[in-house]
């Protein structure tokens, strides 16, 4: 290698780091100057270069190492810690606020006109990077298998394209989606460029159903069935009833998305059946996955039902649980400083349910808080000391915006139909939203578009 | 801006801006913000004259190479740090190759934006002299003198070059101002 050839890779490499903005040429439009905060002499990018040389030779896509967004470290402002929720209090829903009202570091995008959106819905490090009408496609007479349709978001137009995938993954930073051919099981994984919409193919040793990208936006975990786990047959009583065929779930593979090496490794015996399509998951800091324990479905496989979930090493080896995990409940969960937690703590053992006797008069039960309304509550607890300090009527926490924020579901109207709702950013202590969606309704029946919820 | 307007500039950034946000990156030494700040300036500025630009990519090219060390000029003046950081240092197990790559970009960090900007266009964007010397906005014989000094920079910044140096023909030849 001569000095000259070395300069010249040196750049290349280098700028294979570079990412475009999702949303420039909004930003630019809007005739919105840079933000000087943002200019920080001397926060060079040199400190990333360490890792940049593990990544050598026959690069697939530009490197991603750098995709997980700087927003949430370097513009996310910093809150004093919550003081204990006086639990003796009512909770009252919060007041619709407009997004001046909230930090201007969420730079709130709302789109509550349309419904699935048109253009992009954000706040602070979260956004939605593309959403899904779920639906169903005929096999055949009596048999069906789910057919979602994908609306992924374009940063070259600012509003969500229909895709013909037949699911997807965006990456955080919102440049790279992990995409999967509607043919499933899929013989190979797409890495789709944002920007540009050309896709890289990348083949598989195994079948793919599902794809989720790594949380630093390198790799994509990839879950293998022998069939698609959606199919179903015999669909009788109107729709009621139905049979699955067997499936399997074969294990998962690891992709890397730069060099396009994909390594596979199966997982426990007899995962998958009738009662656990589910997918393999990303623990919360990327370091390891993990599957649904198939001894909970199926209890001929050992004595024990737990643990819930059974953990990997990338490279497939069993592990312990981490400490520190997504929520099992699908909820935000930790915040991005680590001090808070939305959702039940997994560290707090919920109180035993009260035991019902026949003998127990209406005005026992009044008591012991059974016939309580519990109404739509969400919790958000100090992780050091277990304290309640935050509680919202919303449906669910989804994601933190930031370490004071969390994007929620709120209930239309007087919560009437838990499935009909809208996206909201919510205060930690659920004084004040802002919406960020139209409605969204009857989100348990086909038809209904979801969220993907991706850092921006 | 008219709407067909607006759609040619959506598409121009759409297209090119993933090619000027490398341009940027380097320009910066690699400050994703910096470049993030520069290419969107200078957007802003071309999307007011829209209609006025018949070749959209030169222009935005040398306006980002201009407002960079202009920039770096007032930074200067500010007395700010243009490097704050060292790069960490790489595990043994790494390439030689890949070490001494880190070693460059480092030691590219450290040159001043003019300096960087001129190796930019000749080696990554493999621009010839006449072309460079235009952007710049200064004679061949600059391009020329400042490319060769910002080469012996870099052999001063980074000693560990010398041993390609010596097994290849020297091609960081040393300039005498």
């Amino acid at each position: 290698m001569t000095p000259e050839s070395l300069l010249s890779e040196t750049f290349k490499e280098w700028a294979d780091e570079a990412q475009v903005p999702h949303d420039l040429a909004d930003r630019v439009l809007a005739g919105r100057a840079p933000r000087a905060s943002r200019r920080r002499p001397g926060t060079m990018a040199l400190a990333a270069a360490a890792t940049a040389v593990v990544v050598t030779g026959g690069m697939l896509v530009p490197r991603m190492l750098d995709t997980a967004p700087p927003a949430a470290k370097d513009t996310a402002p910093r809150y004093p810690a919550p003081t204990p929720v006086d639990t003796t209090t009512p909770v009252t829903p919060p007041t619709e606020v407009t997004p001046a009202d909230l930090p201007a570091s969420l730079d709130i995008r709302a789109d509550t006109g349309n419904s699935p959106p048109k253009s992009l819905i954000a706040a602070g490090r979260i956004a939605v990077s593309a959403y899904f009408v779920s639906g169903t496609e005929k096999t055949g007479k009596g048999s069906d298998r789910r057919h979602d349709t994908w609306y992924l978001y374009n940063p070259g137009t600012g509003t969500y394209d229909l895709t013909d995938w037949s699911t997807l993954d965006v990456a955080p930073g919102l440049r790279y989606a992990a995409v999967l051919e509607r043919e499933l099981p899929a013989r190979r994984v797409g890495i789709l460029d944002m920007a540009t919409r050309q896709v890289r193919w990348i083949d598989l040793e195994q079948p793919a159903v599902y794809v989720s990208w790594s949380p630093d936006g390198t790799k994509v975990l990839v879950t293998s069935f022998d069939k698609d786990p959606s199919i179903r047959t015999r669909i009788r009583n109107g729709g009621d009833s139905w049979n699955r065929p067997q499936v399997r779930r074969l294990g998962f593979a690891i992709v890397d998305a730069a060099s396009g090496q994909a390594a596979f490794h199966p997982g426990a015996e007899g995962a998958g059946g009738p009662f656990d399509q589910s997918a393999f998951r990303w623990s919360l800091d990327g370091t390891l996955v993990s599957e649904s324990n198939p001894a909970l479905h199926d209890p001929s496989l050992g004595t024990s039902r737990s643990p819930e979930r059974l953990y990997y090493d990338l490279d497939g080896r069993p592990h312990a649980a981490p400490e520190r995990d997504l929520d099992p409940g699908g909820e935000a969960g930790y915040s991005p400083d680590g001090r808070l937690y939305a959702g039940v703590p997994p560290t707090l053992t919920p109180a035993p349910a009260p035991t019902l006797a026949p003998t127990h008069s209406l005005e026992d039960l009044k008591k012991m808080g059974v016939l309580q309304p519990r109404g739509p509550l969400t919790f958000v607890t100090d992780v050091s000391s277990g304290r309640l300090v935050g509680r919202q009527e919303m449906l669910q926490l989804r994601a933190w915006a930031d370490d004071g924020h969390l994007i929620g579901l709120q209930c239309l109207g007087t919560c009437e139909d838990e499935f009909d709702a809208r996206l909201v950013v919510v205060t930690l202590d659920g004084s004040k939203s802002v919406r960020l969606s139209g409605e969204m309704l009857n989100s348990q029946r086909p038809g209904s578009w979801r969220p993907l919820l991706t850092r921006r | 801006m008219d709407v067909a307007e607006e759609r040619r500039f959506r598409e121009f950034v759409a297209s090119r801006s993933p090619a000027l946000m490398r341009l940027g990156y380097l320009l910066t030494g690699g400050d994703r913000h910096a470049a993030e700040d520069l290419l969107q300036t200078v957007l802003v500025r071309a999307a007011a004259r829209w209609s006025r630009i018949d070749d959209p990519e030169p222009y935005v090219r040398q306006a980002m190479y201009r407002q960079q060390v202009s920039w770096w000029r007032v930074a200067a003046r500010r007395r700010e740090t243009v490097v704050a950081e060292a790069p960490d240092v790489p595990g043994r197990d790494h390439t030689h190759a890949a070490e001494l790559k880190l070693v460059l970009r480092h030691a590219l960090a450290r040159l001043t934006a003019r300096q960087r900007a001129a190796l930019v266009l000749r080696f990554f964007e493999d621009l010839p002299e006449a072309e460079v010397a235009q952007i710049m906005g200064c004679s061949v014989g600059t391009v020329r003198s400042t490319v060769h000094r910002s080469l012996a920079r870099l052999r001063v910044l980074a000693p560990e070059l010398a041993e390609l140096d010596s097994t290849h023909r020297p091609p960081f030849k040393e300039v005498t101002p």
